[in-house]
Parts: C-alpha cells; structure tokens; sequence
C-alpha cells in the first residue's frame, strides 16, 4: 500500500517543489515545528492557538488524504482509516489509532511527533500544561471525515492526553460539529500558476548535483516502525506545508487587525522558527556521516556551507534556491522563482504589500551565520547552548527579503548583509 | 579507540570514533556480524550496521573518512545513555579490533 | 585577582581544591564579588544568579516542609564537583566551587574559615531591591528554554512593544504584573518567586 503511496508523489523540478497525491509536502524537523507551533500560541493565546492549528491541520490533512483516496480507489471507511495511520506513521508523525464512527469518537497516538520532541527538546526544562499534538488532532477529524463522506471541516478534536504533560499516551476525542466554509486546496495547479519562470545561479552544478543526491537520499527514507523518521541524524516530518503556512499567516493577520504594533514581533519569530530550522537540521545534515560520504567532508569554506545549504533546502522541498550573489563575511543574496510559503499566500491571500516569505528569510541568515560563526573542522556541535551564546554575543546580520512572489515580483530574493 | 559525543540534534543519542580510513570492509562487516549487528545496506558511500536487541543501535561507517557514528536508539533514557554508549563502545572497539580497522 | 572588592584572591589562596568562590547579593541574585580558578571557563554572572535561586528554592522547600534552620548549607555533588552554599548575613550567598575529591573535612573546614572571615569583611547595606520588572525578565532569561526569543515572546503574548521590554525598570507595576503572568505561562510555573 505505502508503496502505491509513494508513487503518488511528484516534483516540480525546475522549482523544488514537492506533492503527495496533490498536497504540497516539505521535510521540516522537531526544532522548526515546536518553535512555529509555540509562535502561534504566543501570538493568540494557548486556547485559540491550539484551536488554529487543529483547524489548519484537518485542512491541509483533508486536501492529502481526499486526493489520495482519489487516486488510489479506496472505498470503505476501513480501508481509508487504514491508510490514513499507515501514512501518518510513514511521514514520521508517530503511530496513531483512529477508533471513530460518522459520529465521532477516540484516537490514540504513541510517539506522536509533536509531543514526543516536545518532551524531549524541552521536558526537563518547562512543565507544559496544555497538549502538543494539533497535528495529530486535525489529521484524525480530516480522516475521519473523508472515511465516512462527512462534510469537510466539520469533525471537531480534542486530545485530552499528552505525552508533552507526561501522560503515557496521548488520547483524542471527536464529536461531529457545523462544518466551515473550506478553503480553496494549494495543490499542484495552483503552485504551478504562482511559480516564477526558473533561472539558475552561482555554483549551480554542484548545488543541482548535491540536491540530486539529497533527494534521492530521502526518497528512500520512511518512518520506522514507531513512526518516526531519523535521516542525517535528525528527527524529520515530511509535512503539510499547508499547515504551516495557514496557521502563519492566520496568525500574522490576526495580529495585524488586532495589534498592528506587534506585527514586528511576530516577524521577527516566524524568522527565528526558520533561523532554528538552518541552524539545527541544515547543520546537523552537514555534520552527518551521510553527508560525509556522500558529499565530503566538511572544510569549513563558507561558500562550500552557503551552497550546501542551498542544495539542502531544494531537497527538502523548500523551492529552487539560487545563489544570486555570495561575498563571504559581507553580504549573500538569495533568489528563487519559487517557496513554498508564495505558493499558499498568492492562491489564499492575494497580493501581498510586503515580502511575506519568513521562512526563507530566517534561513538566509542562518546560512550566513553558519557559515561564518561555527568552526567546522573543530568537529563542533550545535548544541542548545552554542545556539544561545551566538545571540548572546549579538547577531552580526541584517535580512531584508527585497523581491517577493507575493506581491507580484519575479522571484523572492533575500539579503543578508553584514551590519 | 576512543568513542566521544557527536553533534546530534538530541542530547547523548549520537556518538563518534575514528576508524582507518578504508577498512577491510569484508573483514569489518564479519566483525560486525560475528557480534550481532546486521548489515542495513551500503550506498552515498556510507555504510549502515544495526545492533540487534530490544534497542536498535545503529552504526553508521564512512568508509573513505575513517569515521564512525554510533546513534543510540532514540528510546534509550535520557540518564542510561552515557552508560549504554559506554557499553556499546567497548563492544566496538573489539570489533575493529578484530576487523582490522583500528586507526594507526 | 587580587582586585575584587573582598580580596577573595587572598581568601582562598591556601584553601586546596577550590576552583571558584562566588558572592551573590539576594534577593536579587546578583553577583557581588567572584574569584575563580583561571582555567574555569564559566562567567560566574550567571552562576551567581543560579545559586541564588538554589537558596532561594531551599528556602521555600524548607518552609513547606515547616523546618526553617538559622544556618542551611547546600550541597551538591555532580559532574566532578563539589558545591556547597551557604546563607551569610546581610542578604548574601557564599557559593564555594570544590573539585569533587577534595576530602568533605576539609571542605567543611575552608568554608567555615572562609565564611568567618567574609562576615568581618561584608558590607553591612542593605541593598536595594531592584524593580520587579527587572527581576522577572531577569529571570526569564535564566530559564527559557530559549532565552534569546523569550522577550519577543513576551512581548507578542503581552502587547508590550520591544522598547519597552528593552527597559524593564520603568515598567508599570500593571505591566510588571502582566509580564510576570506571562512570564510564568512561559515557563510551565504556578508560582514565580523572584
Ligand atoms: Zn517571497
């Protein structure tokens, strides 16, 4: 069955851009999906935040596993409840056990990837008080509803359970509700019709050799029999970028009506979430033995880390990343025709009055952060504590995302400069 | 052979030592074998061992860099991880021993 | 460093064993004085801050347990060091950083000898309590787990602009309180003590 899965994906190759079935997928790790999740909660409170990221979950998992019945014939609730926990388990989000009717009912998860990463980056340190795994939550409803034909986002959940607060398992309740008006899907088409014609940049031939590789790499990597993904070393979900984007930006608008002063706040997080991400994952690849033999070792020339990175964020679906410009220690320009982050707000949002692609944003910098502040061949590690300490001794970068998609330019491009 | 902490993106799971560069391969992976790991597979020039047992220790050799990771199973405890890498490098250290693949 | 404002050089020039002698002034945690080995690495800024909130911490455990003592010493023993606490007058805290082996009599020998002598040389003052703003940003950044977003955090969960984060002493006490629940959200707390 995962096999016919699989064969559902495609790529849009000249811009980086990865499906499942129709749904844009991405691979993001535990520090980027905890940091983001905890953003929205800031930004509108534990209760409404929690409630908006089940909302976007049940959306974007909709979209995936409607498609995927679609395409695969799947006809019985069984077999469509069936497939969805396998998948799940498959994209490394954990295991899950849907137990629901047409008229709702419970789920349990165990090593849900939210709640474990959660417990695991951050238990010892903080007590939580509230559930971790909305993603969890809003895939079961969306399963649930496309099983048994139910209305689109009208299955509502609750996790009742955490791992994050310490309980063995988590648990989930549903019960059906009045169903929401659905969004218009960001699939292929749409992506297809946002996309910017493609170019190329410096390095290409290595930079396209290595996401080759990378790609390739990851094709063949699937949850282990815990549902969780360890690739290069670090805990990854291939996710819905449809979650990440809606609850971004449903978040970045609320703010915006309701405390337009704070609008720079949540930037600045939402940049930081994609600073965490480059950082530890694109880091950690880069230290991997994988990529040590796939690639080389690394030397610690930051023009070998910028355009490793750039080759890493095209594997990881993230969009056809370029090298525009690159002075070591000054300045790095960043262009791609296409992010997954454009995609979704051109299709649901419109034109947009400002460069609206934070993810790349906090990558950029953390590009140059990486390649200009860690002693590579000093076999470092980029532990929670060196993370600190770099804020600590200040950050030495501007970013400032110049051109914009969404708001009707040709490509994104991000500048980082030395300040 | 001494096995120290490597970068990893969760406290205490990976581990690393330096092997020779270019290994008897055959010889190592009987080495391996002969105290329970099983070969994974060997392809983009890295080479991966799984420890059998109720944890999945998983070794991973780069054959052409002389390195070794040691990434402890994930279920591993937080307060027995130090003790387990422990054990496992002195179980590593025969096996390169035996195969041949002590640095010089 | 024989230019601390105790002397503490001279302190600690015989005592074996003993790699950092650290003077925090509560209740605000904040270092007073500090003498360390050279090839200590740590900044002894933020060790002061902790082993304020270790008394601190004792003390409130201490109450709970309703067995409040004049003289509570601290010890702890973990990864080759021994660290003993001790409340001194005046609103002090001697923390003295030992390698692990150094013989508990002795230990206990230095540090009464030491703490003697630092009771002749302490100022009397009592120093002024800082704002409580101040303490509990101060306090944030000492145990968010990701202490270089934590005020923007606190910021986008309050509404208060960064400036005026970015200056804690001219809070409000409304805003001081309304951090101070923030803060301890932040953190998983019932309570804060600071
Ligand atoms: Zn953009």
């Amino acid at each position: 069955m995962l096999d016919r899965v699989l064969a559902t994906r495609s790529l849009l190759p000249e811009h980086d851009l990865s499906f499942l079935a129709d749904a844009p997928v991405i691979f993001h790790c535990h520090h980027f999906n905890l940091f983001l999740d905890q953003t929205i909660d800031d930004a509108l409170g534990v209760e409404a935040g929690t409630a908006l990221r089940t909302r976007a979950a049940r959306d974007a998992s909709y979209h995936l596993l409607s498609s995927l019945n679609r395409k695969l014939g799947l006809v019985t609730p069984a077999e469509r409840l069936e497939l969805a926990a396998a998948l799940f388990a498959a994209m490394g989000h954990g295991r899950l056990e849907i137990l629901t009717q047409a008229t709702g009912g419970e789920g349990r998860g165990t090593w849900l990837h939210y709640g474990f990463a959660w417990h695991e980056k951050y238990g010892q340190a903080v007590r939580r008080r509230f559930p971790a795994d909305a993603m969890a939550a809003g895939f079961m409803a969306a399963a649930t509803e496309v099983a048994y034909g139910l209305p689109r986002e009208s299955m509502q959940c609750t996790e009742t359970a955490c791992i994050a607060m310490r309980a063995p398992r988590c648990e989930f309740t549903f019960k059906p509700g009045k169903a929401e008006v659905p969004e218009i899907d960001v699939g292929t088409a749409q992506a297809r019709a946002v996309v910017r014609p493609s170019f190329t940049g410096l390095y290409e031939d290595k930079i396209a050799a290595i996401a080759k590789g990378l790609r390739d790499f990851a094709g063949g990597v699937a949850g282990d029999e815990r549902g969780l993904v360890q690739a290069f070393g670090v805990f990854v979900t291939l996710h819905l970028s449809t979650y990440y984007n809606r609850i971004s930006y449903d978040a970045w608008n609320l703010v915006r009506e309701r405390s337009p002063a704070s609008l720079p706040v949540i930037e600045a997080l939402l940049r930081e979430s994609g600073h965490v991400c480059v950082f530890n994952t694109f880091g950690g690849i880069l230290l991997s033995p994988e990529w040590e033999g796939m690639v080389g070792k690394i030397q610690g020339d930051p023009v070998e880390i910028v355009s490793g990175c750039t080759a890493i964020g095209r594997a990881l679906g993230f969009g056809h990343w370029t090298l525009a410009e690159l002075k070591p220690g000054e300045r790095l320009v960043l262009r791609t025709p296409s992010t997954y982050e454009s995609s979704y707000w051109v299709t649901r949002e419109g034109p947009a009055q400002q460069g609206m692609c934070f993810f790349v944003q906090g990558a950029a910098l953390a590009f140059m952060q990486l390649a200009e502040r860690v002693p590579w061949t000093q076999r470092p590690k980029l532990t929670q504590e060196f993370y600190v300490e770099l804020f600590r001794r200040g950050v030495p970068w501007s970013v400032k995302e110049t051109k914009c998609i969404a708001k009707g330019d040709m490509a994104c491009e991000v500048v980082v400069q030395k300040t | 052979m001494r096995l120290e902490r490597d970068h990893g993106c969760r406290t205490g799971l990976t581990w690393r030592c330096d092997v020779r560069a270019d290994p008897p391969m055959d010889r190592l992976i009987d080495a391996f074998e002969a105290h329970g790991f099983t070969l994974q597979g060997e392809s983009f020039g890295v080479v991966n061992l799984d420890a059998d047992g109720d944890r999945r220790h998983r070794v991973i050799l780069v054959p052409k860099t002389g390195r070794l990771q040691l990434r402890l199973d994930y279920t591993t405890p937080h307060e027995e991880r130090d003790a387990e890498a422990a054990r496992v490098g002195t179980l590593l250290a025969r096996i390169l021993e035996e195969g041949d693949a002590l640095p010089p | 460093m024989s230019d601390t404002r105790l002397a503490l050089g001279s302190l600690v020039k015989d005592v074996g064993g003993i790699r950092a002698l650290i003077i925090t002034v509560m209740p605000d945690c904040l270092m007073f004085d500090a003498w360390k080995h050279e090839q200590e690495p740590f900044e002894p800024e933020e060790v002061a801050s902790y082993f304020g909130d270790l008394i601190r911490a004792n003390r409130e455990g201490l109450r709970a347990l309703s067995s409040q003592g004049e003289d509570m010493q601290v010890t702890i023993e973990a990864g080759g060091r021994l660290v003993v606490l001790r409340e001194l007058p005046g609103d002090f805290v001697a923390g003295f950083v030992m390698q692990k082996d150094t013989p508990l009599g002795m230990v206990r020998i230095h540090v009464k000898r030491i703490l003697e002598r630092l009771a002749t040389v302490l100022p009397s003052f009592k120093p002024e309590e800082r704002p409580k703003g101040v303490r509990v940003l101060d306090y944030l950044r000492r145990y968010a787990p990701d202490p270089h977003a934590a005020l923007l955090r606190v910021s986008l969960r309050t509404g208060l602009p960064m400036d005026v984060l970015n200056a804690p002493e001219a809070l409000t006490e409304a805003q001081a309180n309304v951090v101070a629940s923030t803060v301890r959200d932040i953190l998983g707390l019932e309570e804060l003590h600071v």
